[in-house]
């Protein structure tokens, strides 16, 4: 199963974000909703926006990110932050 | 030409008849009413405003009256009607001057989309620009007319507009709102503050406007660069203190106080962002006006 970002259904970037001293505020074209995240959520929306990922893979970018190890712990705040994001609406789960 | 070039009865004459075309900033309104209360209001509080031409284009087209019902022989009632509509139920007669401004400022909010508009006071000195975000009670209109009868110049005590092009603060200076204790604590601020009728039991209590100053209404075409935005709350006997905030966490407040964030999509989004980067965001906590005062100055004084 991956993980994609929502469309938005119209031409342009279906998210857009900015921001400061490791918080972000995005903007979800499909939606019209705006979300408070914190690095992590917004370090994966980066790498969905590149194309769709399994949340294993998203684990492994996350731990080269941050230069630490793939284990237990970050596997299930991703999947946390995966989940949060799904529920904002943000993310959703593809079959490819 | 400016409203207080003519005399009381030539513009109470065209108040009643064709129309008064008043420039606000960047809008053009044009008030029609017989009602005496709207007459001596206009009259008191827009004095420094420009007239336009009658051929100008206008945006808003608004008229004040008595509506014809069985309400006018027992408790009087006036109408707000924008291009001959009602768009709101009739207030007390009483209510004339405070439902103009209430009206004017619904017109702007439901039409004006080229600007993102908050609902916060907005002052400035030497081009840089403060912000006050702040739902109804915070003391944000207390605080902006204090500031300006200090020398802040006034942009706006409601509605802060910033274009959607270039992210300017645009001005629209308008009559400030006052509500119950402000009222005296204000008029004893100052002895240059003009503060028009006091209108008693409206929704928001007891209400006076007071005249923006002249200076102000002037250099209304003249926008600011926003460099502060400030959260103020008015705390009983507390120490003004001007606290740090995220600027990740005063975006979300922002747009939780804008008018038109949501139906401006995109655009909103990255107005409100271009704004954040630009200025610092703070929380205010105050309860003696000359100590705010103070710390705003000494907040514009630094680089």
């Amino acid at each position: 199963m991956f993980w994609k970002i929502v469309s938005s259904g119209v031409i342009g970037n279906a998210l857009e974000m900015r921001g400061w001293d490791a918080e972000y505020v995005i903007f979800h074209a499909g939606s019209g909703d705006t979300h408070l995240i914190n690095h992590g959520a917004q370090f994966i929306l980066q790498c969905l926006r590149i194309g769709m990922a399994e949340t294993n893979q998203l684990v492994d970018q996350l731990a080269q990110h941050s230069g630490c190890e793939a284990d237990d712990d970050l596997r299930t705040l991703t999947r946390e932050t995966l989940l949060d994001l799904e529920r904002l609406g943000v993310i959703e789960q593809h079959a490819k | 030409m400016i409203l207080s070039d003519l005399t009381a009865q030539m513009s109470a004459q065209r108040l009643r008849t064709s129309g008064l075309h008043l420039r606000m900033g960047n809008i053009v309104v044009r008030i029609r009413s017989t009602l005496p209360a709207i007459i001596d209001g206009i009259n008191t509080l827009y004095g420094d405003y420009p007239l336009a031409r009658d051929e100008e284009f206008t945006d808003f087209h608004i008229e004040l009256d008595r509506p014809r019902n069985l309400r006018g022989l027992v408790r009087p009632q006036v109408r707000f009607l924008l291009d001959g509509r009602a768009p709101f139920l009739p207030l007390p007669l009483p209510q004339a001057m405070p439902m103009f401004e209430w009206g004017l400022n619904w017109c702007i909010t439901h039409h004006i989309h080229s600007y993102l508009m908050i609902h916060a006071a907005v002052v400035e000195k030497n081009g840089r620009a403060v912000m006050l975000p702040a739902p109804p009670g915070s003391g944000k209109s207390t605080l902006c007319a204090a500031l300006v009868l200090r020398g802040w110049r006034l942009l706006s005590d409601e509605l802060t507009l910033i274009d959607t092009t270039n992210g300017a603060v645009v001005p629209m200076p308008r009559p400030i709102s006052l509500k119950n204790q402000s009222i005296d604590l204000i008029g004893s601020f100052s002895r240059d503050a003009v503060i028009g009728a006091s209108v008693r039991d409206t929704v928001k209590g007891t209400v006076a406007l007071m005249r923006p100053p002249a200076a102000s209404v002037k250099n209304s075409l003249l926008t600011s660069t926003l460099r502060w935005i400030i959260f103020p709350q008015f705390l009983a006997e507390s120490d003004a203190s001007l606290t740090n905030i995220a600027k990740s966490r005063a975006f979300m407040r922002v747009a939780d106080n804008a008018f038109n964030y949501g139906e401006l999509g995109p655009t909103g989004f990255t107005v409100l962002a271009d704004a954040i980067e630009s200025a610092t965001a703070h929380d205010f906590v105050y309860s003696k006006l000359e100590e705010a005062i103070d710390c705003f100055d000494r907040l514009e004084s630094s680089p």
